[in-house]
């Protein structure tokens, strides 16, 4: 459905987005995440041609970004805004009607969605009544109204609460159950881990990660250890590799930069009598974004 | 065009439904209305005010004074006393507003008056009106009749003739083209000053409350710039309907009242020239779009909503510039610099419409000024709608005019 081939932005001398390439296919999710200025942003807006690439292409189902083609796309920007004085109706299809979609669809539809998103009020509500997460709610219905084939959020979790957060998600998989590509952004890789197919992960506009969510934590091995007992004469500085450890009663996990050097720590642990038992564990998302800023950071720094 | 619409209609819809819009409309109307009765008002202040005066004279200078009906002061003929106790009485009990005493070769002349009365004090007049008898008393001393002295007084009339006569205003009607013309051009900065802040506000507002990314991912900067500037066009039209509406339904009203004189409609509506005032209108109306595309060009750079009257204002004190020039040019119509400005865009409906007025140009002059004006308002739409694709998602810290220096310097 979307391919993004090689593209590089720069604005001046920095370089923003750094030989970006990735693709997502109908009813498949991706997930984008990376540091704030990462490149996430940018990139979105060279997919919505707000920006042209300085290098490298970007077609959807084979086509050159183009007003048709951007009708079938569907965007919730990083910025929040909305006419505060319009009725939620009056908002909604306004947008569908820059979209070119049938004002009597988008109308039919309209209160399905606000169903959906559990949105307070009724169409006759100005938007300037409603409260923040409500205006947020009526703002991704504005982009998924005219029924888009990709849709790309940025950052659509931020400022919800956990129960709209949970709205949000089923939303998505609603829409990729509806043959829907999807790709958003997100610093919660529990929201990531949860939603998508493939994840992409970008630090300092270059990829660093790619691939489907399983691989990728495969590809990392079983980077955690979980220890039963009491341990108190053990630190971390003793085991090479060691990240961080927390407690998690009965026992401790211990987080390390590869599945060797757990495995490793495993074998030191067997001395301590205390020891009950252990397993290997695999990397949260979390584990592995941070694994990856070290590395980055190590890199840059020599 | 469906998009392009469909931006157009929200405008027109959001600020047509607005009564923040009607009292833009209704504004200069009612100040006009608020003028026309307060000058009557005046009028009226001051034929009330008018002192009566007895005045202690000789017969003849009495009589003189009588016979010129003077508008600043009237003298009570049926006081007919030089009693100055009687008269004094009269002045404290206000019978009277003031006691003239003048003494037969008029060298000696005094105005006694009460402090209290609220008539006016008329020793402009009174003044004005001696010397003229004086004049016409010495003038007879030497043998000079009345007729002869007022001939000898006579202003000589001037018959204005200009070289291109058969394409310019009839200088008959030129004291109404002036009129019309100062009217025009005082409407006119009330449409460019609301427009300009309509324009400020519709496009400086979206990008200032970050709502231009949801906006723009649906239309193209370039169909969304057509489209707020057709809703603005839809906004002018309407009010153009309105203000013809009231026009057309003022003069019925008052063709069919006591008013009708207040304001001499028919004389002065035969007066108008209609080549002139279609002249007039299109100069207006090509500015309008004009100084409408330059504030969409100022507001192009306003990052924050509370920048846009920064934009708004830059543009304005711009329009001051012929607002002002054409009362310069009242004067001098031919000035070299008031010449030039009448054909520069932006600038020559503030002074064109002055200068054919007072027939200093002719009305091909008028058109040529016309069309360049047309010229000016299709080049500043493509200049305007290239900034506003250009920097509708760049976002700064600083104010749109430190913004506009920047890029012009470093460019």
């Amino acid at each position: 459905m979307l391919e993004v081939r090689n593209i590089t932005k720069k604005f001046g001398e920095v370089t923003a987005v750094d030989n970006l390439s990735f693709n997502v296919n109908k009813g498949e999710v991706l997930g984008i995440v990376g540091q704030n200025g990462a490149g996430k942003s940018t990139t979105f807006k060279m997919i919505m041609n707000f920006l042209k690439p300085d290098q490298g292409s970007i077609t959807v189902n084979g086509h050159e970004l183009n007003e048709k083609v951007l009708d079938t796309i569907g965007f919730l920007p990083e910025e929040r805004g909305l006419y505060l004085d319009m009725t939620i109706k009056q908002q909604v299809l306004y947008f569908a009607g820059l979209h070119g979609y049938d004002l009597k669809r988008a109308s039919a539809d309209l209160p399905l969605w606000m169903d959906a998103l559990s949105v307070k009020g009724n169409e006759k509500t100005k938007i300037k009544n409603l409260s923040k997460g409500n205006q947020q709610k009526v703002q991704l219905i504005t982009s998924l109204i005219h029924r888009p084939k990709l849709v790309i959020l940025d950052e659509p979790f931020s400022g919800l609460d956990p129960v709209n957060i949970e709205l949000l998600i089923e939303t998505v998989k609603k829409l990729k159950k509806n043959g829907t590509a999807v790709i958003f952004s997100s610093h919660n890789m529990k929201n990531v881990a949860e939603v998508s197919d493939k994840i992409l992960m970008i630090v300092n506009g270059k990829p660093r990660l790619y691939g489907p969510i399983n691989e990728v934590r495969e590809k990392f091995g079983k980077t955690k250890i979980y220890l039963e007992g009491v341990f108190d004469d053990l630190s971390i500085g003793e085991l090479s590799g060691a990240l961080e450890s927390s407690d998690d009663y009965p026992g401790k996990i211990i987080t390390f930069d590869s599945e060797k050097h757990a495995k490793s720590a495993i074998m030191y642990a067997r001395k301590f009598p205390s020891l009950q038992g252990y397993r290997l564990l695999p990397p949260t998302l979390d584990d592995i974004f941070r694994l990856v800023i070290k590395k980055e950071e190590k890199v840059s720094h020599g | 065009m469906g998009k392009i619409l469909s931006v157009a209609k929200m405008v027109f819809k959001k600020r047509s439904l607005s009564p923040t819009y009607y009292w833009m409309i209704l504004a200069p109307i009612v100040v006009a209305i608020i003028g026309i009765c307060f000058a009557k008002y005046m009028q009226h202040q001051s034929t009330s005010e008018r002192p009566i005066i007895a005045v202690v004279a000789d017969n003849n200078i009495k009589k003189a004074l009588e016979s010129k009906k003077s508008t600043s002061y009237q003298v009570n003929k049926k006081i007919n006393t030089n009693d100055s106790k009687r008269l004094k009485m009269y002045l404290a009990d206000g019978v009277i507003d003031g006691i003239l005493y003048v003494n037969k070769d008029i060298s000696k002349i005094t105005y006694k008056y009460n402090a209290n009365s609220e008539a006016s004090l008329p020793i402009n007049a009174l003044k004005n009106d001696l010397a003229s008898l004086r004049s016409q008393m010495i003038a007879a001393n030497y043998g000079i009749s009345a007729r002869e002295w007022m001939n000898l007084n006579k202003l000589p009339t001037i018959k204005r003739k200009i070289l291109n006569k058969e394409a310019s205003i009839e200088l008959n009607n030129s004291e109404t083209a002036q009129n019309f013309s100062e009217a025009v051009v005082i409407v006119a900065f009330f449409f460019l000053t609301s427009y300009i802040s309509i324009t400020g506000a519709e496009l400086g507002n979206e990008k200032g409350n970050h709502l231009i990314e949801g906006v723009l991912a649906a239309i193209s900067p370039k169909k969304h710039f057509a489209g707020k500037m057709l809703g603005i066009g839809f906004l002018v039209i309407l009010q153009l309907l309105i203000y013809s509406v009231i026009a057309a339904f003022s003069y019925i009203i008052l063709k069919h009242t006591k008013y009708h004189n207040w304001f001499n409609l028919t004389k002065y509506l035969q007066h108008i020239d209609t080549t002139y005032v279609l002249i007039v209108t299109m100069l207006t109306l090509f500015s309008l779009a004009a100084y409408i595309f330059l504030s969409a060009c100022f507001a192009s750079f306003v990052s924050r909503s509370e920048d846009i009257s920064q934009a708004t204002t830059s543009v304005a004190s711009i329009m001051m510039i012929p607002y002002f020039l054409s009362f310069l040019t009242q004067n001098s119509p031919n000035m070299g610099i008031a010449k030039a400005l009448s054909y520069l865009p932006f600038m020559s409906q503030g002074i064109m419409p002055v200068r054919l007025a007072q027939g200093a140009a002719s009305y091909q002059s008028g058109w040529v000024s016309v069309l360049i004006s047309m010229i000016g308002a299709v080049i500043m739409y493509f200049i305007a709608e290239y900034v506003y694709e250009k920097n509708v998602f760049s976002y700064n810290s600083d104010a749109p005019l430190r913004v506009i220096f920047n890029k012009v310097l470093h460019r």
